[in-house]
């Protein structure tokens, strides 16, 4: 499945409600697809909110094996590559101290609540 | 035999030399009780705040009797009390309070402390959003700065430190100084470094990596690693020493280096540093470049 970032969220990429948009269609298909190619068309987010709502929190319910098969970036900038991977590192971390882990765990799978960072 | 000495309404580093000149004022009295009023100032940063505490410890060490008239604003005034200033006067902290944003009370070091340190990085974290390895980084320059403040200061005076964060200007302000024998004294008692002739060359050079005063020891790490972060994070530092001072300006389009002479010299060295925490955006090290995508 393709995701086209700059068609869905109409080049807005700032905020969370921006970010949930992705997240809602990454749940809804997760396991249908067998991949997802992310196209960010080269645009610069650097927005730690949407870049966690959209995709750090599937940190919280997926590993690092199943988030590389799932998930494929193309076009995304080093800068964004760089945050969105520290994102994903400290969602993991999170995990694994189980900070919050069962109310952040139902939010993604349940009615898609924000998590405070 | 008293000496009343009325400080401005801005306790800022805008205003370093009339802060200066009156600390100065205070330090050579040969009066025995300095009075210092700050009843007109309305707003002061942890520059001014470091500055006074420090003057007024030099005062007390002189074995003069230092008095305070506390500021007429009463926000001023809680300000104070809450940042730990009434500490320096033994003022009674009846009607003080919490300050809600968050800061680093204004303190007085005699070594190292890491849970200050710990503390800084606290504040910083509320607003910036930065990966391990840099807030690593920041702690080892932090501490960098501050055991470079009490080998300059070569007596027990040790160092200030500070720290204030500006929820509506988003910015945050670190203030460490101390009271010793500035950095163009310190980086001349190395004979590499024996050339140096006036403040500005000192204050240039102590920012280059590797540069330090401290003879045979691997340092010169501080300075060099808080003012590349700062030209990332497109903020402001200031290098106040002796009769030179620099300020890094990265705030704007374009880079500026601006400097300044004080009237009177500082003997010691202050370094505040103006964070710009409205950006959000991750900070990471170079070396950080392990990724999962």
């Amino acid at each position: 499945m393709k995701i086209d970032i700059k068609e869905i969220t109409k080049k807005r990429t700032v905020t969370r409600e921006d970010g949930e948009k992705i997240q809602i269609i990454l749940n809804e298909a997760w396991d249908k697809e067998e991949q997802f190619i992310i196209d960010f068309d080269n645009v610069l987010v650097a927005s730690v909110s949407f870049l966690d709502e959209a995709f750090g929190q599937l940190a919280l319910c997926h590993t690092k094996e199943t988030l590389q098969k799932k998930l494929k970036f193309e076009n995304i900038v080093d800068y964004d590559k760089a945050l969105l991977n520290d994102i994903l590192y400290s969602r993991f971390r999170q995990r694994e101290l189980g900070e919050d882990g069962p109310s952040i765990h139902k939010s993604m799978h349940g009615k898609h609540k924000k998590v405070a960072v | 035999m008293d000496k009343r000495l009325c400080f401005p309404k801005l306790q800022t580093i805008g205003f370093s030399n009339a802060l200066i000149n009156l600390c100065y004022s205070a330090r050579t009295a040969t009066e025995d009780t300095i009075t210092f009023d700050l009843s007109k100032t309305d707003f002061i940063t942890p520059f001014g705040l470091v500055l006074l505490a420090g003057t007024v410890a030099e005062c007390l060490a002189q074995n003069k009797k230092a008095l305070y008239k506390s500021p007429e604003q009463k926000k001023t005034k809680q300000f104070l009390s809450g940042i730990g200033f009434n500490q320096f006067f033994s003022l009674s902290t009846n009607g003080g309070h919490t300050i809600e944003s968050p800061n680093v009370q204004l303190k007085r070091l005699k070594q190292i402390d890491y849970f200050l340190t710990d503390q800084i990085l606290a504040v910083f974290g509320v607003s910036l959003h930065m990966t391990t390895g840099v807030v690593g980084s920041l702690k080892l320059a932090l501490n960098e700065l501050m055991t470079n403040a009490f080998d300059h200061s070569e007596s027990s005076r040790g160092c200030y430190v500070c720290a204030q964060s500006y929820n509506r200007s988003k910015k945050i302000r670190l203030c460490i100084a101390d009271f010793g024998i500035g950095i163009l004294a310190a980086l001349k008692r190395v004979p590499e470094y024996e050339y140096l002739r006036n403040d500005y060359q000192a204050i240039k050079l102590a920012i280059r990596e590797g540069v330090t005063s401290r003879i045979g020891k691997e340092a010169g790490y501080g300075l060099t690693h808080i003012h590349r972060f700062i030209k990332v994070n497109r903020g402001k530092m200031y290098i106040l020493s002796g009769k030179g001072k620099i300020l890094w300006d990265y705030t704007g389009a374009k880079e500026r280096e601006k400097k300044q002479t004080m009237h009177n010299a500082f003997k010691g060295a202050i370094i505040e540093l103006e964070i710009n925490a409205a950006r959000e955006g991750l900070y990471f090290l170079e070396s950080e470049r392990e990724q999962i995508f």
